[in-house]
């Protein structure tokens, strides 16, 4: 049984390549309806959820699966959208491991006017 | 190559790890048979030295002295230069000892057979005389399976601030539980799915 299961394990992992795991983490006081994945020149601009239907929660992620020869580094940027509009943004570059899933993890931050980088909060403040 | 032999790898040390868990468990649980053949397992899986300590705690537990100073003086091999170690050979020398005291109080094997003829009232006689043999001592329970522990001087179950851990640890664990619960029903982290860029 044991044995079975590891077969499993390892017949789904042939399938499986390079991939970045993006996780966007910011103040749910922003009140972000959508998020824009991209990196570079391996993926995106992708939006998610493909419409907006509520104020989205922290920590969500996005799984992105890379050609199998994908390595290097990568710039992920995360965009936070109210109203289709880009209100906090932010990214983190990692570096990007053959047959293997990294983490990437994106904290967004507040891009209005008057608006320091870094700063949390409600956009729109 | 490399990836499949990680992947292997990755995959002994997460099934070692899940036996581990499950042979502390059935440690916790007074389940010393249990959990020896557990940690057995995990060793098998992910021979890591302090298993083979747990094994020996088991085996004491069980009253089987003499496996016990195996397993220690196996534990003792794989780390000679692990902390403990003046104590850890006290240990042994303690199961030698009660594994010698215990060989001392087995009966003796009966005597060859008198080349006399016996009569059955004489068979039963010798039957009766056989004492019956000890059952192998128990010691106390509720021990976690750490050096520490079993080196201590004063069982851990006399002392009073192991039940108030204990009951505080079940009452967090408890509370931790329901409240998990009940704030992953309230709140989901929001999953945007893959997306392939092959």
């Amino acid at each position: 049984m044991r044995l079975f299961a590891l077969v499993l394990v390892l017949a789904g992992c042939g399938e499986r390549g390079t991939a970045v795991r993006v996780r966007a983490d910011f103040d749910t006081a922003m009140s972000l309806q959508q998020l824009r994945f991209s990196g570079e020149r391996w993926f995106g601009p992708e939006v998610r959820p493909g419409a907006a239907e509520g104020v989205l929660q922290s920590g969500g992620e996005l799984l992105v699966w890379l050609p199998d020869d994908a390595s290097g580094d990568v710039r992920c940027v995360v965009e936070g959208l109210v109203g289709g509009k880009v209100v906090a943004r932010g990214e983190t570059r990692v570096r990007l491991v053959p047959g293997r899933e990294v983490p990437a993890v994106v904290t967004l931050a507040c891009m209005a006017p008057g608006k320091g980088p870094g700063r949390l909060g409600r956009c729109d403040d | 190559m490399s990836m499949t032999r990680s992947i292997l790898l990755l995959v002994s040390a997460v099934t070692a790890q899940e036996q581990f868990d499950a042979a502390e468990h059935a440690y916790d649980l007074g389940q010393f048979d249990r959990a020896r053949r557990l940690y057995t397992e995990a060793y098998e899986l992910d021979p890591r030295p302090g298993l083979l300590f747990n094994i020996g705690q088991c085996h004491k537990k069980l009253g089987d002295w003499s496996q016990a100073a195996f397993f220690y003086r196996r534990y003792l091999a794989r780390t000679p230069k692990g902390e403990g170690v003046e104590k850890l050979q006290e240990l042994i020398t303690e199961m030698d000892a009660k594994a010698a005291a215990l060989a001392q109080q087995r009966p003796q094997p009966p005597p060859a057979p008198v080349p006399a003829p016996t009569t059955p009232s004489t068979v039963k006689k010798a039957a009766l005389s056989l004492e019956p043999s000890p059952a192998p001592p128990r010691p106390p329970t509720f021990a976690t399976p750490t050096v520490e522990a079993a080196l201590a001087d004063k069982p851990l179950y006399r002392e009073w601030w192991v039940w108030a851990a204990a009951g505080t640890a079940t009452t967090a664990t408890l509370a931790g539980v329901v409240a998990a619960s009940v704030a992953a029903s309230q709140q989901r982290l929001p999953r945007y799915g893959e997306l392939d860029a092959r």
